[in-house]
């Protein structure tokens, strides 16, 4: 869900994003918490690109539905927009190199990542087409339900 | 919420006598949470600017030393909660928001939030500090006691 956490989450590969991390407010804003894992650590294996389990597609009506459509597209200028501004970002993450933060272990490797993920090389509609599979990949993410499955049996075993 | 570090919640009463919540983290280190907040709020700032709205919600990080943080209190209820609760996140909606005639049978305003994703109507600050803003501490306790609910 939603488009705006999705497209972020994507920029900085946020990882540990399971249904704990996750929070909805009553009005439908959704919320993520936590962002103990960026640049594309994670503690699970395979992580998808980003966070869009069967229960969020379910909540837009299927992936039949208009809503899943018009969140497609948000998704698409949201990532297009940012992309605009991805030197700003990648000046601010360079300032956070030598912080030590949990991370950022190689520092290149976390500008890279970021740059990666934005696609700077490719224009508009180029770039609307891949973020188009990249949720279809994360909907489709069968390996991201299992490990949620076992988390939930972890927290009900050991909470 | 279960948490092996045990944070504790706090409450202060502002000058306009309104309540700010807050979580006060010990042991664990939210300067990284401190650091992608301020990106989100960048994000949403310039999207805005442009006035794409995503309903992002910033929410305030304020880290004092490697060990110990605090986080403001955002009222909401965690996925696997109101999975276990409701089954799946559209009863969940329809719980506060049902509207029959409305997309999904929910109000339209609130499928629009859940689709575009999150967020306040605030001024994003980029600034770590959320003393002497009192005007949006106003704003957000009043959303924190209309929502009333705590699920967490």
């Amino acid at each position: 869900m939603l488009a705006g956490y999705c497209v972020v989450t994507y920029i900085f590969g946020v990882g540990d994003r399971h249904h704990d991390n996750l929070m909805l407010k009553s009005d439908g804003k959704f919320i993520h918490i936590d962002f103990g894992f960026c640049f594309g650590c994670d503690p699970k294996p395979f992580p998808p690109p980003f966070k869009l389990s069967p229960y969020m597609v379910d909540a837009m009506g299927g992936m039949a539905s208009e809503h899943y459509t018009k969140f497609k597209e948000y998704c698409c200028e949201a990532y297009n927009r940012i992309r605009t501004h991805v030197n700003t970002l990648l000046s601010l993450v360079a300032l956070m190199l030598d912080s030590q933060l949990q991370s950022i272990v190689d520092g290149e490797k976390c500008i890279k990542k970021v740059q990666e993920n934005c696609c700077v090389e490719l224009g508009d509609e180029e770039a609307a087409r891949l973020f188009m599979l990249l949720i279809n990949k994360s909907a489709s993410a069968l390996f991201a339900q299992v490990t949620d499955r076992l988390h939930d049996w972890k927290q009900y075993w050991f909470h | 919420m279960t948490s092996t570090t045990v944070p504790m919640k706090l409450a202060f009463r502002t000058d306009s006598g309104d309540i700010y919540r807050l979580l006060f983290k010990y042991g664990d280190d939210v300067r990284q949470d401190m650091f992608f907040l301020h990106m989100l709020s960048y994000i949403d700032y310039q999207l805005r600017k442009e006035n794409l709205d995503l309903r992002l919600t910033p929410y305030r990080v304020l880290a004092v030393s490697r060990k110990h943080g605090m986080v403001e209190w955002v009222t909401a209820a965690p996925i696997s909660k109101i999975i276990q609760d409701h089954g799946n996140i559209r009863s969940f909606l329809a719980l506060h928001n049902a509207n029959p005639s409305g997309p999904l049978g929910l109000s339209p305003v609130v499928v629009d939030n859940f689709l575009r994703s999150c967020g306040t109507q605030l001024p994003p600050s980029v600034s770590p500090s959320f003393v002497c803003q009192s005007r949006w501490l106003t704003w957000n306790s009043g959303v924190v006691l209309r929502c009333g609910v705590v699920l967490m």
